[in-house]
């Protein structure tokens, strides 16, 4: 649940679940909406893989993200959203190695 | 999210602790304790049976397989935690411990709230692993979603139901349990799309 806590957070992890809400995407459709480098994006998707809040499905090089959340994890979400909860103690993703664990990610 | 080796132990627990009560229920209601500890058998054999069914090899297979396993002994446990109850509160009542409409009560109790377990994860378990070992998880849609919170908001309505109402009135209401939990789900639904379309045509107007 921690993890859950720690990738509602962040508000770009928040409107990049927000954003799945509408259709599955791949990393790079997601990484147009934000004005970040690829591997600040590749570590948030990161987190939100690690809580178990999407789910990469692979096909080529390509990378596309569903959304997975459950109703309890939707509602917070929706709390975060509405509340708008933040990290203490930020821990904004940089280059990490989680580039490193996803070599191939794509950003098409 | 439980591990393999927690989720054994606890559906191990479960299942046992379940068969013990039927065993003690024995004397008292032979015909209910021979249903439940058959359920229980079954349980058994479908657990040690996904063992041997998910072994498909192929690429990403390993993961499906611990998925597939994964959910199926998390059935395996809310089912057997239903049955726990409910055989729980039959022993209690035939020991006087509790009286009919108690039982009754706590069964109903018992059932919404595996409802709410239900749906809670229903969007996030329905469509994975359909079809091939290659497309292995094909993602939540909006209707996974809908289903959902309505099992999750209809769970909790018939829970509240036969736990603070009175047992006449609590058989009638949770028939409308479900399409009360249904038309909250749209209105909050088309009250989202409404807000959020606001604030899109808000943003582009600035």
């Amino acid at each position: 649940m921690n993890t859950v806590f720690k990738a509602l957070s962040d508000p770009t992890r928040r409107k990049v679940l927000g954003l799945l809400r509408e259709r599955p995407m791949t990393a790079g459709e997601l990484a147009e909406h934000f004005e970040v480098s690829k591997p600040t994006m590749s570590a948030h998707f990161a987190v939100l893989r690690e809580a178990g809040l999407v789910e990469p499905v692979k096909k080529g090089r390509v990378i596309t993200y569903h959304l997975m959340m459950s109703v309890l994890e939707e509602a917070m979400f929706g709390f975060a959203q509405v509340f708008g909860l933040e990290m203490k103690a930020t821990e904004t993703p940089t280059n990490t190695d989680a580039d490193e664990a996803n070599p191939t990610e794509t950003q098409s | 999210m439980m591990t393999p080796k927690t989720q054994t132990i606890v559906a191990s627990s479960v299942i046992a602790l379940t068969a013990a009560v039927s065993l003690v229920l024995i004397p008292m209601k032979p015909d209910a304790s021979a249903i439940v500890l058959g359920m229980m058998a079954v349980f058994i054999i479908v657990w040690n049976g996904a063992k041997h069914l998910t072994t498909r090899k192929c690429q990403d297979c390993d993961w499906v397989n611990s998925k597939i396993r994964h959910e199926i002994v998390f059935a395996i446990i809310l089912a057997s935690l239903l049955m726990l109850g409910s055989i729980s509160a039959t022993l209690a009542k035939e020991l006087e411990i509790f009286d009919r409409d108690l039982v009754k009560r706590i069964v109903g109790v018992n059932i919404g709230l595996m409802l709410v377990v239900l749906g809670n994860y229903m969007p996030k378990k329905l469509t994975q692993h359909s079809g091939s070992c290659s497309s292995k998880a094909t993602g939540t849609s909006s209707v996974q979603r809908f289903m959902g919170w309505t099992f999750v908001l209809g769970g909790l309505l018939y829970a509240a139901a036969w736990f603070a109402l009175d047992l006449d009135q609590a058989g009638f209401a949770i028939m409308f349990a479900f399409p009360v939990a249904i038309a909250a789900v749209v209105i909050a639904r088309v009250a989202y799309i409404r807000l959020s379309g606001a604030k899109k045509s808000a943003g582009q107007s600035v």
